[in-house]
Formats: C-alpha cells, sequence, structure tokens
C-alpha cells in the first residue's frame, strides 16, 4: 500500500515536470513550414531562382511531373508547318494533324507547368516584404513580373482566355482559378509587368531576367497587339545599346552552342548530366536516342524554304536522318553538341538525354526582324533605310544576297520566310503565322496537302479536361 | 324465347352503356382542362439543358480586303449554320466569305447543340477597300510669313505658329520669337534673325506617318549686315518635341547647316533638308543662326 502511494506521488511527479512546455513545444529543425519561410532577403532570393527552375521543368519520363519548357516544342513547332513527328502515332501526333483531344497529357502539362511558373512568381512578389534592401526589392519584383509576364504570354497565345492569378491565392478561391478572362485583360497584366521590368533591371543575367530580355519581349507582345510604333522604340532601345553589349554571332553554329554569348538577351539555363538541371527535347528531336522514335521531325515544305532562303544556316539547322535517310531531322540541339556518330545514336560521352543545350528564348536575331516587322507595321513592304539595315545583318551571316538601301524593298511575305530560316525550330513559327494574319491560309493548304483536320478554331489548344472537371461546370472549353 | 328476348335486351343495354361510358371518357380525356389529364409532353419532367451553347466567333482579313476568314470560338456547340450578309452560307465549322464588294455586311452565326438548343451572334463586317497609301502629310502653319507681325497686320501674326514654349530660352534670354522682314522673294513678308540673336523658328508638326522619309524645303538668304569676313551660319533642324534648349541636340532626328554671306540681300537660295520619321509622329522645324543675319521663306514639305 505505501508503496503504491510512493508510485503514484513519482508518478505525478513526472507527469508533471514533463508537462513543461518546452517538451511538448519543440522547434521544428528538420522541416520547414513555406508560411514561416520567407524571413530573410536570403530565402526571398531563393525563391527567385525557384522561377526559373519551374520554367526548366523536371527532366523525368513521369507524366505527372512538369516538365516545362522542355515540351514545348509539341505544343508549338509541331502545330506549324515546321515539323511533325516521324511515326505520326500516339499523343504527340495529334499536333500536327490538328486532332488535339482535350484529354492530351502533354497540353496538360505545359498549361500546369506555366500556371506553376505563374505560382512560384507570386510567391516572390508575395514576400517582397521582408527584402530589407529596397533596390534588391524592386530587382525581385521585376524578375518576378517578367517572368509571369512571359509564362502569360506563352499561354494566352495557345490557350486563349484564361484564369487571371496575379497573386497567391486559396485553393478555396475556385471563382479565379476557374474563370477565364479576357485575352485583352490577360494582355493588360502583361504589358504592365513588362513595364516594371524594362524599368526595374539591368543587363546583368543571361538565365534570369534582364532589362533587354523585358524590353524585348514587350515588343513582341506589341507586334502581336499590332502596336507598332510602341515596338520600334524598343527595338531600336536594344540595338541603339553600346556595340558589344549585344550582336551578332559571326557563326551560326555558335550561336547555339557556345551559350550565354553577346546574342543571348534571355535563355532558359541547363546542366548537362545532373537529373535536375539537365533536359531532355535534344534526345527527344532524335530517333531512338530519348524515349520517343523522333519527334520535331522537318517536314518537306520546310525543307524546300531552307533550300531557297536557308543559305548557310541550312547546314546547322538540319540533316538528314542517318539511320532512315528520307526523314530530316533538326540538328539545331545535338545533344551537348554531340551528333550521335554516323548512326547518330553513339555518344562519346553521357547520356544524351541528359543534355545541358540551353533553350534559347530572345536572341539579337530576333530583335532586328521584329524590328523590320515594327517598321513595316500593317503595311505590305517597306524601304526604310532603317529596316533595310536590320534585314542585311542577318542575310549578311547566312551568305545571302543583301537588299540594296536607297533602291530595294522588303516585302512581308520575305520577311516572313526570314523568321522562317533563321528562327527555325525555335518555337516561333506557329506564333509568327498567326501575328503575321498568315496562319489560316497557310495551315489549312498544309492541312489539305497532308489530309490533317485543320479548322481555324485550332489555332488554340484545348483546356486540359481535367481542369474542366475540377471546374465543376464553370470553366467552358474551348471551341 | 321470352327469356331470350330479355338476355339479348339486357346486352343491349349493357352495351350501349359500355358505349355511352367509352365516348365520355374519350371526350373527356381529350380535354386539356382536367388537370390530371393533361398532355404529357415528352419534355416534361426532363432536365434543362445545362450547357447552352453560346455562338461566338473572330473576324480577320485577308491579303484580298475582300475575302474574310472567320474562326468559330463557340462554346458546348456542334452544329453551325453561317449567314454572311450576302446570300452566302455556310455549315462548317470555320466559315470564310468572300464579299462582292465595299459594303456593310451582317454576318451571323447560329450554333446549335443535339439537344437542338441554339445561340445566335452576329456581328457587323465593314468592307473596305485598303487606302493605297496611308501616308500623313502635316501642314505647315504660316509657311511663307504671309501675315506679317502684329504691327503689320491686323489679321494675325505670322510669329505665333513659329513660337516655342516657354520654358524653352535659346540662351537665357527671355525673347525667342522671330523678327519679320520684308520680302522680295515672293511674297510681303520673310522671317528674319538678327546678328548675334538669340531668337529662333519653332514649328510643331504633328500627325506625321512614322518611318516616312520626307522632303521639307525653304528659301534663304544672308545678310552681310558685319562686313567682315566671317561667315554666318543658318541652321534647320528637325527635332523631336523638347522643352529645354540644352536638349536640342540629343533630340535632332536631321539637320542642316548652311554657311554663307552674301552682300546682295536680295539673292535667295533654294535650301533643302531629307529627313525618316523614325519612331515619332510628331516633329519640329527648328531654326536659328549664327554670326550673320537670315532670312527664310516659303517653307515647303512634301513625301519622298
Amino acid at each position: 500500500m505505501k508503496h503504491i502511494k510512493v508510485l503514484v506521488m513519482l508518478l505525478l511527479g513526472i507527469i508533471i515536470i514533463s508537462c513543461q512546455s518546452d517538451f511538448l513545444e519543440p522547434e521544428l529543425t528538420s522541416g520547414v513550414v513555406s508560411a514561416e519561410y520567407y524571413t530573410t532577403t536570403e530565402e526571398v532570393e531563393t525563391a527567385v531562382i525557384n522561377m526559373y527552375d519551374g520554367i526548366q521543368g523536371v527532366n523525368s519520363t513521369n507524366t505527372d511531373d512538369n516538365h516545362g519548357i522542355q515540351i514545348e516544342f509539341y505544343v508549338t513547332e509541331m502545330r506549324s508547318d515546321n515539323t511533325r513527328t516521324k511515326s505520326q502515332e500516339g499523343e504527340a501526333a495529334q499536333f500536327e494533324s490538328y486532332r488535339v483531344a482535350a484529354t492530351n497529357g502533354i497540353v496538360s502539362d505545359y498549361y500546369a507547368s506555366f500556371y506553376n511558373v505563374i505560382f512560384r512568381a507570386n510567391i516572390v512578389l508575395d514576400n517582397l516584404g521582408v527584402v530589407t534592401d529596397p533596390s534588391k526589392a524592386a530587382a525581385f519584383e521585376s524578375e518576378a513580373k517578367f517572368v509571369r509576364a512571359y509564362a502569360y504570354f506563352n499561354l494566352v497565345r495557345l490557350f486563349g482566355d484564361l484564369p487571371l492569378v496575379d497573386r497567391v491565392i486559396s485553393r478555396f478561391e475556385t471563382d479565379i482559378q476557374f474563370t477565364r478572362v479576357s485575352t485583352d485583360k490577360i494582355y493588360d497584366l502583361i504589358i504592365s509587368d513588362l513595364g516594371t521590368a524594362v524599368t526595374g533591371l539591368d543587363n546583368t543575367y543571361k538565365t534570369r531576367a534582364s532589362k533587354a530580355a523585358a524590353q524585348g519581349l514587350l515588343a513582341k507582345v506589341y507586334l502581336t497587339r499590332g502596336e507598332y510604333l510602341k515596338a520600334q522604340v524598343l527595338c531600336e532601345s536594344i540595338i541603339s545599346l553600346s556595340p558589344g553589349t549585344f550582336g551578332l554571332l559571326d557563326n551560326y553554329n555558335d550561336v547555339f552552342y557556345t551559350e550565354r554569348h553577346k546574342e543571348i538577351l534571355f535563355a532558359i539555363g541547363f546542366t548537362p548530366s545532373l537529373t535536375s538541371d539537365s533536359q531532355s527535347f535534344s534526345a527527344e528531336m532524335m530517333n531512338g536516342v530519348g524515349r520517343t522514335s523522333g519527334v520535331n521531325y522537318v517536314t518537306d515544305d520546310a525543307k524546300a524554304i531552307f533550300a531557297q532562303y536557308g543559305g548557310n544556316r541550312t547546314q546547322y539547322s538540319l540533316r538528314t536522318d542517318p539511320s532512315q535517310t528520307t526523314q530530316t531531322q533538326v540538328a539545331k540541339y545535338f545533344p551537348n553538341g554531340d551528333s550521335g556518330g554516323s548512326t547518330g545514336k553513339k555518344f562519346t560521352e553521357g547520356d544524351p538525354t541528359l543534355a545541358g543545350n540551353d533553350w534559347i528564348v530572345l536572341r539579337y536575331a530576333d530583335v532586328l526582324l521584329m524590328h523590320v516587322e515594327a517598321i513595316m507595321g500593317a503595311g505590305t513592304e517597306t524601304n526604310t533605310d532603317a529596316a533595310l539595315t536590320s534585314f542585311n545583318l542577318i542575310r549578311n551571316r547566312a551568305a545571302m544576297p543583301l537588299k540594296t538601301i536607297g533602291v530595294d524593298k522588303i516585302t512581308k511575305q520575305e520577311l516572313l520566310d526570314e523568321r522562317r530560316v533563321e528562327l527555325a525550330f525555335e518555337n516561333h513559327r506557329l506564333f509568327d503565322l498567326i501575328r503575321f494574319g498568315e496562319a489560316e491560309s497557310v495551315l489549312s493548304a498544309l492541312s489539305a496537302a497532308n489530309g490533317y483536320g485543320y479548322t481555324s478554331s485550332d489555332l488554340l489548344l484545348p483546356i486540359p479536361q481535367n481542369e474542366i472537371n475540377i471546374s465543376q461546370g464553370v470553366m467552358k472549353q474551348n471551341p | 324465347m321470352k327469356n331470350k328476348l330479355k338476355i339479348i335486351t339486357t346486352f343491349h343495354r349493357s352495351i350501349s352503356m359500355s358505349l355511352m361510358v367509352l365516348t365520355l371518357f374519350l371526350m373527356s380525356s381529350c380535354d386539356p382542362s382536367l388537370s390530371g389529364l393533361e398532355y404529357d409532353l415528352p419534355e416534361t419532367n426532363s432536365k434543362a439543358d445545362e450547357n447552352p451553347p453560346e455562338a461566338n466567333f473572330l473576324i480577320s482579313v485577308t491579303k484580298n480586303y475582300l475575302a474574310y476568314t472567320f474562326a468559330n470560338s463557340s462554346t458546348s456547340s456542334t452544329d453551325y449554320i453561317w449567314d454572311y450578309g450576302d446570300g452566302n452560307t455556310s455549315t462548317g465549322v470555320d466559315g470564310s466569305n468572300t464579299f462582292p464588294g465595299e459594303g456593310t455586311y451582317v454576318v451571323t452565326l447560329t450554333a446549335t447543340d443535339k439537344l437542338g438548343v441554339s445561340s445566335t451572334k452576329s456581328v457587323e463586317v465593314i468592307v473596305v477597300m485598303p487606302p493605297v497609301s496611308d501616308k500623313l502629310l502635316p501642314i505647315i502653319q504660316e509657311p511663307g510669313f504671309d501675315l506679317g507681325d502684329a504691327n503689320g497686320a491686323p489679321d494675325g501674326d505670322s510669329r505665333l505658329a513659329w513660337t516655342a514654349p516657354s520654358t524653352m530660352d535659346k540662351i537665357g534670354t527671355n525673347n525667342p520669337l522671330i523678327a519679320i522682314t520684308s520680302t522680295n522673294l515672293s511674297e510681303p513678308w520673310a522671317a528674319k534673325i538678327d546678328v548675334d540673336s538669340d531668337r529662333f523658328g519653332y514649328q510643331e508638326l504633328s500627325e506625321m506617318s512614322p518611318n516616312t522619309d520626307y522632303v521639307l524645303t525653304f528659301w534663304y538668304r544672308f545678310n552681310d549686315k558685319t562686313a567682315d569676313q566671317t561667315d554666318g551660319s543658318l541652321r534647320v533642324s528637325m527635332i523631336k518635341p523638347i522643352t529645354l534648349y540644352s536638349e536640342l541636340a540629343t533630340n535632332t532626328v536631321a539637320s542642316i547647316t548652311i554657311n554663307g554671306s552674301a552682300d546682295n540681300e536680295k539673292t535667295w537660295t533654294k535650301g533643302t533638308l531629307e529627313f525618316n520619321s523614325g519612331t515619332t509622329t510628331t516633329l519640329v522645324i527648328f531654326f536659328d543662326n549664327e554670326v550673320e543675319e537670315i532670312a527664310l521663306d516659303n517653307f515647303d514639305l512634301a513625301i519622298k
């Protein structure tokens, strides 16, 4: 009996002591909760880097992962007249034949990837309050707005009206998540975001946002909106920078294999061999080297245009598939510059699906051609000296005949063809066709010649079916 | 037999009764006023179309100004009827039509789903031939200074059209207004700037076409008032609008400087300045002088 009393006392004592708050409220050291994470400038900077990581995407075979920019060629280039699949089979082939199902996994991957990038940018904007240095805060804000505008510009051109998410939202705010607002409203946000980026950035980085990148992207937005003068002013402010800041490389091939050079305004950086930082598109575009039997193969139509206007760009842009000589491959993105030997499959080092080639989003050649386009404006040709000068810089490097200043003129068709060969397989062609108002005639002719199912509503991708489903009837499909 | 007759009679009566009841029933069953006997329409208790179609389309014009394409952007619909307002119709998903000529046409899309619910959208399409040249040629106010100055004429003052914003003094002095002098060129008056004067001419031309080559011509003469060996100079420039004189150099689009010193006040020479408007739609004609007195007359602007 006595023993029991002692035991009870002892037990009570232990319980009372153990109730000290230290035991019940330990500091978490192994896990960090996102709501409490962003407390210093350094931590916000990790969120800045995280945005670019989102654009890079995950180099994996898991269909649940966001593959970001790595799958962009499916939804852009393969829907143009430049490329197609080799096998004409499967989900990838839906793009070339204009029969894209709302359940297409690549479409929902791209949609989710870029909304995820927008989310990451909004995280940065949401946490700017803890950045004490005002110049750093301005730079982070500008970078985040650049990235958000870049993501929305891609999405709005691919999907049309979209949900507009300009801050971090909770999962209960379904009205924002699923209400599609007009493209005009989305372009308002893009233009305002890029305006902030232009004022808040300098030209320090190549694989992060820069002032020139924001100006160039904004110029393209203005061209898309038909505001040619504004686009021209922006192009000229890039062109008039001190020589050496930006310019064309002498050798066209170097543009793609010596990275972060003076021709690059903005690129998505990749590093070879690291699963977390590498890309797979280089390998996917070759036959049986990546996980597919060849995607983004060159159409006969594009080949013919190269023969006519390519100049010395042709040899670096495409080649005959060594393992099937009737087919033509894209040659701009051999994994790490290695062409795979005589078979196209023998790589001297490393795994070609872990390639490190950067993805160029915006380069100086594009700015020069945008300059010509801006001067031409709504007209069908131009003989302005400034336009001819910019045009000749591109022609000169390609060893193509130059235009005589004061005599010759550039027609809209010539400009479109020049853009096609200079920027081939860089995911511009579809947007160029739409912007020039030529998508309808070019794509319906392509469709008729190949038995595809093109109608002008195919200029927009379907909203992914799972978005429609979880919206419970709020979100409407594209026609 | 009697019995038999009774059976027949009973039988007849029951038949006629049944017939009457049946007739009554048939008649009353056709009477919709009896609530229990209303028509049972097939739609009764069926669900409404929860995703009714919404017709919509985008219009774009092709290289041929008469040929239009219509991109269908309707939702929840499967069948389409296009009416182009010129008698043409089609039933494809996307529409395209070549209109017979200039005019206003109402293009109507009727989008229907498989439940038979339809939606209609009509848009007016105005078909016009694009203008051959859309280059704008701004008008120069008082190009020949024909109104003279305030003293010379009661109906106006040529100098007002050539006055800069008040913030723009040339060298901190306060009177940039040009003078007006008599001329023998073609009209009674010309612009004049004295020896060592801070005055200058400034006229804003708005509504220029961007990226267009223009030619500005003018007549000038020097007056060798100081009778020395030093040449004077006349500068005529096209500049972007400025508010401070110090901004002049960086905002000059094109400029010509003419050196000269003539004794004969009556010798007029034609000057030419070619320029491209570039990204601006508003430019300024600016002129001033150094050392010698100058006179200017008859400005003219043309598209090259």
